[in-house]
């Protein structure tokens, strides 16, 4: 069998787990499923060789998004060590179990002295950690932490920009932190379709730390702009000038604004920038722009944080 | 009531001479008073609350990003700052004067302190530290005031001391001084331990912590906020008591609902010398509200797992 056909045959165990990573039952399922169909391009880029021992360092990010970085070296000819934190060891057991392809997991960061190249995603000091530990020879791929915002004009869109936020429950970094939209009822409209959305895919668990921010920032709300909540989100309408650089599960941030104010709030950002999600035409030079509703859904081939990924790895 | 000066008072009545049966009019008249005065209040309550449980609890966060209270920026007024954190500017406690947070501080704190010849802050003299003046206010009975700590900590002042002193210490300053080896300290002296133990790289060890400042001298506890008036205090190991003045709850974090009593939550404080700011102040702490009113502090409410790539919610608080 190629390589390629062992990588399709996890990807069809990987469909059948169950994650368990605080998200609801249909909100994992839906997130993992949503990745695994990206693979559907692995083939066109399986030419390009990756052979020796590559170690993907999960210490901070979406359940799913190591898992197209290890496809990728596998389908290459490589083999991948899911360095796990402690939180989502049982997780990335799972993942690496169900197949025969070389892939392990550990939570070991031992590891790392193994590895012929790291790709690390996790916070600042993590990835400062592992660059000052690098071996002469070893390659790192460091992704920290970033943001993503999004511009909606078309009431019809609601729903995806409603998916857009309840994907990972609004952790991931392609998530948009703040909706910027013109619509004069914006707040109201995306309460409706988040209500939508709570009942298709539940927001999973929210830590004590997250419950109280987002009621901070309910109260803020209230005091600034305008709040609407109902069980299991939250649509907070906010001045631009108090653009938020994290987001909370569920809980949406919406600025009113036409496409040249969202234009001036984003650009001082744009090299923490991850995605932008737009209803019209948006280009930002290093930033992945993509339709509403996609934002979470990234295609294989794309610009991931500046970077290139398929080319570089 | 509907005057500064007459709730002001009445306040002042309250502390010096506490009637728990009148504390709840006396909430809801200085409650109605913030109402008119204060913006942000207004804003989050369309009308004064007629029922002390209807107060709204304002999250600690907003005093970062509001200027709560009834002190407008530009008025003569007092200032207490929070510490910096990552996201810019401090929270700001604005009084027009300190004489309700003097009298009760002083009042509730009196059977916990020793009479000591000097206290020794350890923390910097910051005239925006509620800490600092709370410390210095104790001087009458604790003895002058001087600061230990501005780049580093000076650990020689603490050292050959001759006469009892009452140490005053944040959790982080208490660990570095311990780490100097110091000498027990004299007879009489007291050690007040307070502050958080987390900090942005590590965290402390409370229990661990004051078992060991136990060797030099008997510590006590204070809890305290720079958003809030009062204070609460205790002996290490036994839960924090609050004055007759400052009702303490515990609600779910999530829901914001009240959870029952000898169950642990978020500590929220409705503190009746907040005259000038805010009465109810949500704090992030979390601990156990016990039956008979006292605290038992748990710490700050536990950070998110890691469950994504965006900023953590931590770095927002």
């Amino acid at each position: 069998m190629s390589r390629w056909h062992l990588v399709d045959a996890w990807r069809a165990r990987l469909r059948a787990l169950q994650p368990e990573v605080g998200l609801s039952p249909e909100g994992a399922r839906y997130a993992l499923s949503t990745a695994l169909d990206a693979w559907d391009d692995l083939p066109r880029h399986m030419r390009r060789k990756h052979p020796g021992h590559t170690v993907l360092v999960c210490a901070s990010t979406v359940f799913t998004a190591p898992l197209e970085w290890a496809a990728v070296v596998l389908v290459r000819g490589g083999r991948v060590t899911l360095k796990a934190p402690r939180a989502r060891a049982g997780w990335f057991a799972e993942v690496a179990a169900c197949t025969d392809l070389p892939i392990l997991s550990t939570t070991d960061r031992d590891v790392l002295e193994d590895a012929d190249c790291i790709v690390a995603m996790g916070s600042d000091a993590t990835l400062d950690a592992i660059r000052a530990n690098l071996h002469p020879g070893q390659r790192l791929l460091a992704f920290g932490h970033r943001f993503s915002a999004a511009y909606w004009s078309d009431p019809a869109n609601a729903d995806a920009v409603a998916l857009d936020l309840a994907l990972y429950d609004g952790r991931g970094c392609m998530s948009p932190v703040a909706i910027f939209s013109p619509i004069p009822d914006a707040t109201a409209l995306l309460a409706d379709a988040m209500q939508r959305m709570e009942a298709r895919l539940p927001r999973g668990d929210v830590a004590p730390i997250e419950g109280a921010a987002i009621r901070a920032r309910t109260a803020l709300a209230r005091v600034v702009g305008s709040a609407v909540a109902g069980p299991g989100w939250a649509v907070h309408g906010l001045p631009a000038e108090r653009f938020p650089e994290a987001g909370l599960p569920r809980a949406a941030v919406v600025h009113a604004s036409d496409f040249e104010g969202f234009l001036r709030a984003v650009q001082p950002h744009a090299p923490r920038l991850s995605t932008l999600g737009s209803d019209v035409p948006l280009a930002v030079p290093g930033v992945r722009c993509c339709a509403l509703g996609e934002m979470q859904k990234p295609p294989l081939d794309r610009i991931h944080d500046g970077v290139d990924w398929l080319r570089v790895l | 009531m509907t005057d500064r000066r007459s709730l002001h008072d009445a306040i002042q009545a309250f502390v010096l001479l506490p009637d728990p049966a009148g504390l709840d009019a006396l909430l809801l008249a200085a409650h109605a008073w913030q109402h008119a005065n204060d913006p942000v209040l207004a804003a989050l309550i369309g009308a004064p609350a007629t029922h002390v449980s209807d107060i709204p609890a304002i999250p600690v966060a907003l005093f970062r990003e509001l200027d709560v209270g009834t002190v407008k920026p530009d008025e003569p007024h007092v200032a207490f700052h929070t510490s910096g954190t990552t996201t810019g500017r401090p929270g700001i406690h604005r009084l027009r004067d300190t004489s309700l947070y003097d009298l009760g501080c002083n009042l509730h704190a009196r059977p916990w302190l020793p009479a000591t010849h000097e206290t020794l802050g350890l923390m910097p003299d910051n005239p925006h530290s509620s800490l600092a003046h709370m410390v210095r206010g104790f001087a009458d009975l604790t003895g002058p005031a001087r600061f230990l700590i501005d780049e580093t900590l000076h650990d020689d002042a603490l050292r050959g001391l001759r006469h009892p002193v009452f140490v005053c210490a944040t959790g982080f300053a208490l660990d570095a001084w311990l780490q100097t080896v110091p000498e027990p300290l004299p007879e009489g002296s007291a050690i007040m331990v307070t502050g958080g133990f987390k900090g942005r790289t590590h965290q402390l060890e409370p229990d661990a912590l004051v078992r060991a400042a136990q060797h030099l001298a008997p510590v006590l506890m204070e809890y305290g906020m720079t958003e809030l008036s009062s204070q609460l205090w205790a002996w290490a190991g036994e839960p924090y008591t609050p004055p007759p003045w400052l009702r303490v709850s515990a609600v779910d974090p999530t829901s914001g609902e009240p959870v029952p009593p000898g169950q642990p939550g978020q500590l929220r404080f409705l503190d009746l010398c907040n005259l000038d700011s805010t009465l109810h102040v949500e704090t992030l702490d979390e601990g156990i509200v016990h039956p008979d009113g006292r605290v038992t502090l748990i710490g700050r409410l536990p950070d998110a797992p890691a469950r994504g790539c965006s900023l953590a919610v931590e770095d927002l608080l």
